[in-house]
Formats: structure tokens, C-alpha cells, sequence
């Protein structure tokens, strides 16, 4: 009796754990008719169209995979069911993940690649064409897409597309600027020590960094959303490969302009502890008055019970130009099983911004008009709007052989002694200069 | 006849029994840890982007590439700092578990509640201290302000920032390292310290020589757990300092592997790093066991 308890145990113990591996990692919720669609969908071989050229129709199943964890649940799947019920007969699915990164590309390692997803910083350019399908028949084109040069492999064919695009800017809290008596957005540097000093006077941070995070500084430290502000060049930091100073004197701009700020008490009282979530409140609040970073900041505050009104975006004092950078570039599997159905997704959630809005994002399809009052400020400066292209594969590459990486270069130059930080920059500099010859780099 | 193949049934019965237990354990083991450590030490010897199906051979050249990093330097100090919260945390411990092994009013109450901080989700305790270490905000400082101290800048750019990460650990672990002495202490015959108290030993004679050499072994035990722990700290500076802190003053051995892992695509290298941990931790365990069995002897 006892050992006829023991395998029953056993037994249980073993059906319970093998359960788990019966199950597909998808659920397949909802629609009984894309069930048995899909069933007939299976069998069917190809995925061309039927019936009218115009509109062929589309079958099977495909899932994008997002990292938008806060949202895959709610307006994706929202979207989701919209275009499952313009398209019957099809199954789309968002899957949120949140170590995006790490995951997709162990499942990239083992050919397991989602049917859409973004292109990771580890791809570089030449292998797209082992991984993804081109999407030049899907109607993108340089003149209705933001950064379509940017999705553009090695053999000029389009493969992916940024989801959203983002503009850089300073942005402030109204109420704090209203409360120190600055009455506009500063545009040369003068102006800016002189708004600085008011806000200190009066109590007011006037910039955060949330530097414990080390991530926050990143507009500061890049070609894309610094030098380019100043220059307008959207080649400029491919330029860098044949020069030995990878920080230069427009780089060190905001280096200086980092240290300056922390000399003269205009951050917050202790930058290295100072975290992000604490930020974000303090901005909020209107306890810190500025943060220069991109269009998907002013959201936060707003979240945090500031008023829409009351969080603007100015350009940064004295540059000539806003830069624009795009977000995650979104590719096709060359392994989906549903080809024009990825396609057809895709081209739906990008046509109306639709994916980008539901992300709280701006819509990277040109002339979209539809943005939100920070970034309608700041476009209203009037400055020029400059798009970067792609960061070259050989920098890239050369950067992380190299282990060269100039937020935390910036981070540390912030806190150093004036030696300390010199040497640190010429360090930083000297394994440029050796690096880039390795890729390519003119001598 | 019908006896012997009884017994020998039985004894099959026995084998079987315990093969089958011991086979899904193995089996896990097998691919989860010996699998992985298989590959580990391939990819050690490969340039390697996490992606790519081919694996490009480079030799040594990773190893050679770590131990000639200057960087490392800075991060074995900084494994210094656990390394010696860990030696505190063994004789807090340890004091904790012989003062509550006595008869005191509540001490089911104290042990539950110095054990409590082990159960408890890591990430959460580690969130909580984030908030505590914070220099505007945190209420230690917001105390010792009101007392008339200064603030303390836990987090810096110094080594103590490194003591501070460690004391997570420490405060959540401490429980463990007690629970463990106490099970030690338990086993000891309390003729022993009946004997001795009739010869005149005081409390300090007692631990020092019935208490401390009877737990020999568990303290090898806690000490083999605690450097395998205090080299492998990575969670307190990850999540609290992340980017590697201020000029990477909280960089331990783990957060620098998973950055250039993970930031700078380097998995081979990032491997080497991970071999030299093992053989690291396997000879100051193989040192350890030695120098405490000449002890004995």
C-alpha cells in the first residue's frame, strides 16, 4: 500500500511537470474562426493572392514581438484585434519582452527569430540580408518614412523601418521658469547661466541628470544628439573614423558644458546618487526645471501629475539645427512562415502612426503632422530638422572591440579633477586612434 | 531458491529506486550546469558576438586580453570590500547563533527575525536599499540630520561605496550563516560543557575550546558559501548603480563580465572572465580546506 502511494506520488509529480511542456508559448485566445482558418491556412503552400490583385488575402499566423511590455497586453492587443477583424481569417499577436535584447538574440542564435521584431545594435548592417526579408514592396519610401535610408542593407534594399521618431530638446517645467521670473526660453548660452542662476536663487534645480542611472546623459554624448545641433551634417559621425580624436572640441562641448554646470551647484545636490525615479517626480513637481533629452521624456512628468501645459521644449542654446534619431528599427524574419501577412501588419500599424501612438511615441511617417504640445514647441523654434544616418558598421564595431564607450567617458569626466579628466579624454582618444586603423580608418 | 531471488529482487528494486530518483537530478545537472560550463570554456577561446552561427577561434588571445585589462585591477579591489563584509557576516553569525543557542526570553522570536531578510526577494531588498542609499532622501540621513550629523554619502566614488553594497548582502544573508551555526551548535553534547564548567572554564574557555573546534566543519562550510557568494556579487551594484557606478567604483567581478557581455558584445571574452572566476573560487576553496585541516591536525 505504502510503495502503490509512493508511484502514485511519483506519478502525479511527473504528469504535473510534463504538462508544462505540452503547451506552445503562444495562446491562441479568442477567434474559433481563425482556428479553423487556420487549420485550412496550414495547408494552403503559398502566400499569393487570390482573387483581386488589389487586395489579396491574407492568411496565417505571425507575431511581432515588442518591447513594450507595459502596453502588449492592452492597446497592442487592442491593435491587434482591430486588424484581425479587417483581415479574418489571420492571427497577429504582440509578445512583450522585456530583456529584449538577451532574449531575441539567443532566439536569433537558435534560428528562432519572431516574425517582426527590431533590429538589435549587435546586427551590423551586412548581415541583414541572412536574417531578413527586404520590404520594398511594402511602399515605404524616402519621401513618406523618416530614416528610410537607415533601414537600407548593404544591397540598397529596404529592411526594416523606425518605429517612432524622436527629436532632441532641453525640456522644462513652465511653472518653475514662471516662478524665477524667466519669461523666455533661453537661446544663447548667456542666456541660459543667467536662467540658471535665477532658478538656483530661487531654490529651483535647474537641470537634472539622474546620474546613478548613467544612461540619462546619453544626448549629451553622441554625434547624433549633440554635434550634429551644431554642424547639421547627418554624416557627421562617420566622419570620426578617419580622425584620431573621437572627442573633439565639439564633443567636448558638452563635456565642458556638463562639468561647468556641476562646478557652478546648477545640478542636483549629489549627481552620483541621484536617481531616476526621484528625478522624474522632481521634474514633476517643478523642483528641477530642465532636462535635455528627446520627445519621449515629456510624457513622464505629465504621467506624474504635471500638467500637459506646463512641460515645454526649447532647443538647446546656441545650436543651429534639431536633431531627429529614430527609434527601434522593426524587420521581417527571411524565416516567417507568413510573408505577406508580416508585410501587411506591419505596413497597418506603421501607415497612421498607429503603433507609434499607442507606444506614446511620434509617428515616423512623414507629414504626419499629430504631435504633442512639448514637441510642437520646440519645432515651432523654427531650426531646421536633421535627420542622422546610421552609424557606420566599422565605428561600431571599432567602438566595442575597443570597449570605448563615451557616455561613461562623459559620466566620469563630470566628477574628475581637471588632470584626471584630461587624461581621461586622451586615453579614450589614443584608443581611438589605434582602433580605427583596424577598421578601415584612413592613417 | 525462492528466498534468493527475493533478496535479489529486492536489491534491484533498491537500484532501480534509487536510480530513477537520482536521474531527473542528474539529468538537470547535466544540462544546466555541466552543459553550460562545456560551452563555457569553448566560447572562452572564441571572439564571439552572441549571434553569429560561427565561432572564430582566437586561442588564448581572450585570457590574455583579461588578465592584461588595467580595469581589473580596480574591480579585485573592489571584491576586497565583500570579501570582508563576508568575514564579518561568518562572525556575526556565528555570535549570533551561540548567543541565541542559550536559553534567552524570545530567542524563537529573534532567530525568526534575523532569519527573515533571507526569504525575502532579493530585487525587492535591493530596490529598498536604493531608496535608503540615496543622499537627499534617504531617512538614515534624514535621522542623523536631525540628531545633528551630517548626511553619509553612501553611494561615492571611493571604496566604501563597495563596503555599502556589501552590507545588502550582509543584512540579507546573516540569517542564513546563523540558522547553519546553530544547527552546528546543536550537535554539540552538552555533557562537554557540563565537564568543563565543573573544571572551572568561563564562557571564553568554553567557545574556544569545546564550541569552536566542534564546529570546525560547518564553519569551512559557511566561509567555502560566503567567498563563492562575495566573488559573485553582482545584484546590489547592478540595480542600484547601473552602468558600473561613478567612474566604476562599484564594478564587480560579475557586473563587468555581463557589460562586456551584453554592452560590448563580447561573449568570448566575457567567458574567459567566467573560467578564471571558476579556477579562482576552486583554488581559494582547495587553499581554505588546507589551512584548516592542518589546523585539526
Amino acid at each position: 500500500m505504502k510503495k502503490f502511494h509512493a508511484w502514485l506520488i511519483i506519478g502525479l509529480v511527473l504528469a504535473v511537470t510534463l504538462s508544462g511542456c505540452g503547451k506552445s508559448g503562444s495562446s491562441n485566445e479568442g477567434a474559433s474562426p481563425s482556428d479553423a482558418a487556420q487549420a485550412s491556412g496550414e495547408g494552403a503552400s503559398s502566400e499569393k493572392a487570390e482573387g483581386t490583385p488589389e487586395q489579396p488575402k491574407l492568411e496565417g499566423k505571425i507575431v511581432f514581438a515588442t518591447n513594450y511590455t507595459n502596453i502588449a497586453d492592452t492597446k497592442l492587443k487592442d491593435l491587434a484585434e482591430q486588424f484581425m477583424s479587417e483581415h479574418p481569417g489571420t492571427t497577429v499577436e504582440f509578445e512583450g519582452i522585456k530583456d529584449y535584447d538577451s532574449v531575441v538574440s539567443t532566439r536569433m542564435a537558435a534560428g528562432e527569430l519572431p516574425d517582426i521584431s527590431y533590429v538589435m545594435p549587435s546586427i551590423s548592417r551586412d548581415v541583414w540580408s541572412q536574417y531578413y526579408l527586404p520590404i520594398d514592396d511594402v511602399g515605404f519610401t524616402n519621401d513618406n518614412l523618416y530614416f528610410y535610408t537607415a533601414g537600407l542593407g548593404m544591397d540598397n534594399k529596404l529592411y526594416s523601418v523606425t518605429d517612432s521618431i524622436t527629436f532632441t530638446g532641453i525640456t522644462y517645467n513652465k511653472k518653475s521658469f514662471a516662478e524665477a521670473g524667466i519669461t523666455s526660453t533661453p537661446k544663447t548660452m548667456d542666456e541660459f547661466w543667467s536662467a540658471a542662476e535665477k532658478l538656483k536663487q530661487k531654490g529651483i534645480t535647474p537641470m537634472g541628470t539622474a546620474l546613478k542611472e548613467a544612461w540619462t546623459t546619453y544626448t549629451f554624448g553622441g554625434y547624433d544628439t549633440w554635434g550634429i545641433q551644431f554642424t547639421g551634417d547627418p554624416e557627421l559621425k562617420n566622419t570620426y573614423i578617419d580622425k584620431d580624436d573621437y572627442i573633439d572640441e565639439l564633443q567636448l562641448k558638452a563635456f565642458d558644458f556638463l562639468r561647468e554646470m556641476q562646478k557652478k551647484g546648477y545640478f542636483e545636490k549629489d549627481i552620483i546618487s541621484a536617481g531616476w525615479d526621484q528625478f522624474k517626480k522632481d521634474m514633476a513637481a517643478g523642483k528641477i526645471a530642465m532636462y535635455y533629452s528627446q520627445s519621449w521624456f515629456p510624457s513622464q512628468p505629465v504621467e506624474l501629475g504635471a500638467k500637459v501645459e506646463d512641460i515645454g521644449t526649447f532647443p538647446f542654446p546656441d545650436t543651429k539645427y534639431i536633431s531627429a534619431t529614430n527609434s527601434k528599427m522593426y524587420a521581417i524574419s527571411k524565416d516567417t512562415k507568413s510573408p505577406e501577412l508580416a508585410k501587411a501588419f506591419l505596413e497597418w500599424l506603421w501607415v497612421d502612426g498607429k503603433y507609434a501612438s499607442a507606444a506614446s511615441s511620434l509617428s515616423p511617417m512623414k507629414n504626419s503632422g499629430n504631435y504633442d504640445p512639448a514637441t510642437e514647441e520646440l519645432l515651432a523654434s523654427g531650426l531646421p530638422v536633421i535627420e542622422a544616418t546610421a552609424t557606420s558598421d566599422n565605428i561600431t564595431k571599432a567602438l566595442t572591440k575597443a570597449e570605448l564607450d563615451i557616455v561613461s567617458t562623459m559620466n566620469g569626466y563630470i566628477l574628475k579633477s581637471d588632470e584626471d579628466a584630461a587624461q581621461a579624454v586622451k586615453q579614450f582618444n589614443e584608443k581611438w586612434a589605434k582602433i580605427r586603423l583596424e577598421f578601415g580608418g584612413a592613417k | 531458491m525462492r528466498s534468493m531471488s527475493a533478496g535479489k529482487r529486492m536489491d534491484l528494486e533498491k537500484n532501480i529506486t534509487i536510480v530513477s530518483f537520482l536521474l531527473v537530478p542528474f539529468l538537470l545537472l547535466l544540462l544546466f550546469s555541466y552543459y553550460p560550463a562545456v560551452k563555457l570554456f569553448q566560447f572562452s577561446f572564441a571572439e564571439w558576438n552572441g549571434i553569429d552561427p560561427q565561432l572564430k577561434y582566437v586561442g588564448f588571445d581572450n585570457y590574455a586580453e583579461v588578465l592584461s585589462d588595467p580595469s581589473m585591477r580596480q574591480v579585485a579591489i573592489h571584491m576586497i570590500a565583500y570579501i570582508l563584509m563576508m568575514l564579518v557576516q561568518v562572525a556575526l553569525g556565528l555570535y549570533l547563533a551561540i548567543v541565541l543557542d542559550g536559553a534567552i526570553k524570545g530567542r524563537k522570536l529573534f532567530r525568526a527575525a534575523i532569519f527573515m531578510p533571507y526569504i525575502l526577494n532579493t530585487v525587492a531588498v535591493v530596490y529598498i536599499f536604493n531608496y535608503l542609499y540615496s543622499y537627499e532622501h534617504s531617512p538614515i540621513n534624514a535621522l542623523l540630520n536631525v540628531i545633528g550629523l551630517d548626511s553619509i554619502r553612501f553611494i561615492n566614488e571611493g571604496f566604501s561605496v563597495n563596503l555599502y553594497m556589501a552590507l545588502i548582502g550582509m543584512w540579507q544573508y546573516v540569517g542564513f550563516n546563523m540558522v547553519i551555526f546553530l544547527a552546528g551548535l546543536q550537535s554539540i553534547p552538552q555533557e562537554q560543557y557540563e565537564a568543563a564548567k565543573i573544571d572551572g572554564a568561563n564562557l571564553y574557555h568554553k567557545i574556544r575550546f569545546i564550541t569552536l573546534p566542534s564546529i570546525k566543519r560547518t564553519i569551512s562550510i559557511s566561509l567555502m558559501l560566503g567567498i563563492n557568494g562575495a566573488l559573485q556579487a553582482y545584484v546590489q551594484a547592478l540595480l542600484i548603480t547601473p552602468g558600473g557606478g561613478p567612474n566604476f567604483a562599484t564594478e564587480t567581478f560579475i557586473t563587468k563580465t555581463l557589460r562586456v557581455a551584453q554592452f560590448y558584445q563580447k561573449f568570448g571574452k566575457a567567458s574567459a572572465m567566467g573560467v578564471l572566476m571558476f579556477l579562482f573560487i576552486i583554488l581559494i576553496i582547495v587553499l581554505q580546506n588546507r589551512l584548516l585541516k592542518e589546523r585539526t591536525d
